[in-house]
């Protein structure tokens, strides 16, 4: 099993110590995050430094921020050509290949479509296994899909660990992918109108505004009584908790974690 | 009948429905088929089409029939809506047995938004036009021309989460493609494309509001809690709350003069009165707009005044989809 870390930000390499053979760096949620070239250019001296693979992670984006991705990619192909781009986004996917890099897409977690909602744990013992099933499975599976990502490029794809279960199997048919798999943070849901957004300065409703980095300084807590678990609120995106791997990873074709050391945003 | 050159899409939970909507105003419909066997097999949670109360929703193919005349008499269209963010494969015998009874019955196009999906649907040589729904996630121009291209689209439906000049851009940088936004009604904060929360459980573990509707209980998640962002954080989670009287109808001038194809009534659970108000006064702005050609200013002074009048209510910025101003 490869071992990734993920970190978000330049800031926060100190924390990839440990026995990781890939970074992951960048941003998944937020357009206002993707990393200045400078920081691009610390992570990729980081890898170098300790011997790791080299993934850049893409968020889903507008056209503003796909030109901002540009800068970074024109530093990528050059000193780490060989570097896996994790896509969120179509778009990024259609600018990779207007490209002609050598880039190995990877089908991001918020492409690779499945059902992560908390709540859904409760269903557990009060439903039919029918019902259960599908939320603990995903659409990629399907062969045709499979085919169409390969012919992308695409043989790699990034889940989720939800708290109601994992069912998927990425050897089956053909042709076969293989998984990673994000852990303890699942991603919940995200927003272009950031609940975070100037939380220090205003109490107007939230909408589409100029970023203050609120992220950089403040995480919530939200519960409920109906909530099995807390979820995390940093800037624009929900996350739970889950830090129980499932079993057998390797045999259904998820080879390899990674572990997202801080609320990956 | 005259048909607007930018369409108002309606949408309905049964063919009664039909008629006094196209007296609004109408151009096209939407709605969802919940046959029986999905239903009883995969329950509410596993809706076939994202909407998980019955009340927005037909059982039986026969009621699709029936809309499907009556629209087409009235010349205007339905599309039907199979817009799961995914289906896994085994499913899909079920799935094909439905698209099957949707295609007999007459209608137009599906809104669809799972990439498997869509092509499973051309390799069967299903040629019904595909649009792209909001679960799509379309953000930019290149993602529209990857999904358009890939899956065959003949319509997308643009995200809640653009900005009127993100809209205009978007539009009017693919002049070839057709494009349908929101315009009225059921806002959400996350992006239905992005969002994972799980809806539909209330009739199993007696959870009746979603998750983006119930009153949270908020906390700093470190030690050094801000008391001022504590307390705004709050009121933003709660101006993020769903509810009725969202309104997008100010951006109708910019909309129309980026090219946007149709805009979208949503509620298909809503009751017809409340339909049929919403649909009439959209439907009239869009008259407005193109009949009388006023200009942005003009505009949107009428629609205000027009929102105020038919809802006895000011609006409310924690409503309004577009509140960002135009840049073009």
């Amino acid at each position: 099993m490869e071992r990734a870390v993920y970190v978000t930000r330049a800031g926060s390499l100190r924390l990839t110590e440990g026995d990781y053979t890939r970074l992951y760096f960048g941003a998944e949620f937020c357009q206002n995050l993707i990393p200045t070239v400078k920081e691009l250019g610390k992570a990729i001296d980081h890898t170098t430094t300790h011997d790791m693979a080299f993934t850049l992670m893409t968020p889903y984006v507008t056209a503003e921020g796909l030109a901002s991705l540009e800068p970074l990619l024109d530093v990528l192909a050059e000193r780490v050509p060989e570097a896996e781009v994790v896509i969120n986004d179509w778009g990024t996917l259609h600018l990779l290949e207007e490209r002609s890099d050598k880039f190995t897409p990877v089908l991001g977690r918020l492409i690779t479509k499945q059902k992560r909602g908390p709540r859904a744990v409760k269903l557990i013992g009060n439903v039919p296994d029918t019902m259960l099933d599908p939320l603990r499975s995903i659409g990629v599976t399907a062969p045709l899909f499979k085919r169409f990502l390969a012919n992308h490029g695409i043989s790699r794809v990034e889940l989720d660990n939800p708290l109601h279960g994992l069912d998927v199997d990425l050897t089956a048919g053909d042709p076969t992918m293989a998984g990673s798999l994000y852990t303890p943070y699942v991603y919940i849901s995200t927003t272009r109108k950031c609940l975070t957004n100037a939380c220090d300065r205003t109490r107007e409703a939230v909408g589409i505004r100029p970023c203050g980095r609120e992220c950089d300084r403040f995480t919530f807590t939200r519960t409920h009584p109906s909530m099995p678990v807390p979820l995390i609120l940093r800037g624009n995106t929900h996350f739970v908790l889950n830090d129980v791997l499932p079993e057998l990873l390797e045999e259904r074709g998820i080879d390899r974690l990674v572990v997202e050391p801080e609320v990956p945003l | 009948m005259d048909r607007r050159s930018m369409h108002v899409l309606a949408p309905i939970s049964s063919p009664d429905e039909v008629a006094p909507l196209v007296e609004a105003g109408a151009d096209e419909f939407f709605c969802g088929l919940l046959p029986s066997e999905w239903l009883e097999r995969y329950g509410l949670v596993g809706s076939i089409n994202r909407r998980y109360e019955m009340a927005a929703q037909m059982t039986d193919p026969s009621e699709l029939t029936r809309a499907v005349e009556l629209a087409h008499d009235r010349s205007t269209s339905l599309f039907v809506t199979l817009n799961a963010h995914y289906y896994v494969p085994s499913q899909y015998p079920l799935l094909a047995r439905i698209v099957d009874d949707i295609i007999t019955a007459g209608a137009d196009g599906l809104l669809v938004a799972d990439p498997a999906f869509m092509l499973w649907m051309r390799e069967q040589g299903y040629d019904i036009p595909l649009h792209l729904s909001a679960g799509g996630a379309v953000l930019n121009p290149r993602a529209a021309a990857f999904m358009w291209d890939s899956f065959d689209l003949s319509r997308i439906v643009l995200p809640r989460h653009l900005t009127i000049g993100e809209i205009s851009e978007l539009v009017t940088s693919l002049p070839d493609m057709t494009f349908e936004v929101f315009i009225i009604n059921e806002p959400c904060i996350n992006v239905d494309g992005l969002c994972t929360f799980q809806h539909g459980l209330a009739k199993i573990t007696g959870d009746e509001l979603n998750c983006c509707d119930i009153q949270w209980d908020l906390s700093s998640g470190s030690d050094d809690a801000d008391p001022v962002a504590l307390r705004t954080i709050r009121a933003h989670v709660a101006s993020g709350r769903r509810g009725s009287g969202a309104c997008g109808a100010c951006a109708l001038f910019d909309l129309q003069r980026a090219g946007v194809a149709a805009v979208k009534v949503v509620g298909r659970g809503l009751p017809i009165k409340d339909k049929a108000r919403d649909v009439a006064f959209v439907a009239g702005l869009v008259r407005f707009l193109e009949e009388e050609g006023p200009d942005r200013d003009a505009f949107v002074a009428e629609a205000k005044q027009r929102h105020a009048r038919e809802y006895r209510t000011l609006c409310k910025p924690r409503l309004c989809y577009y509140p960002e101003p135009a840049t073009r």
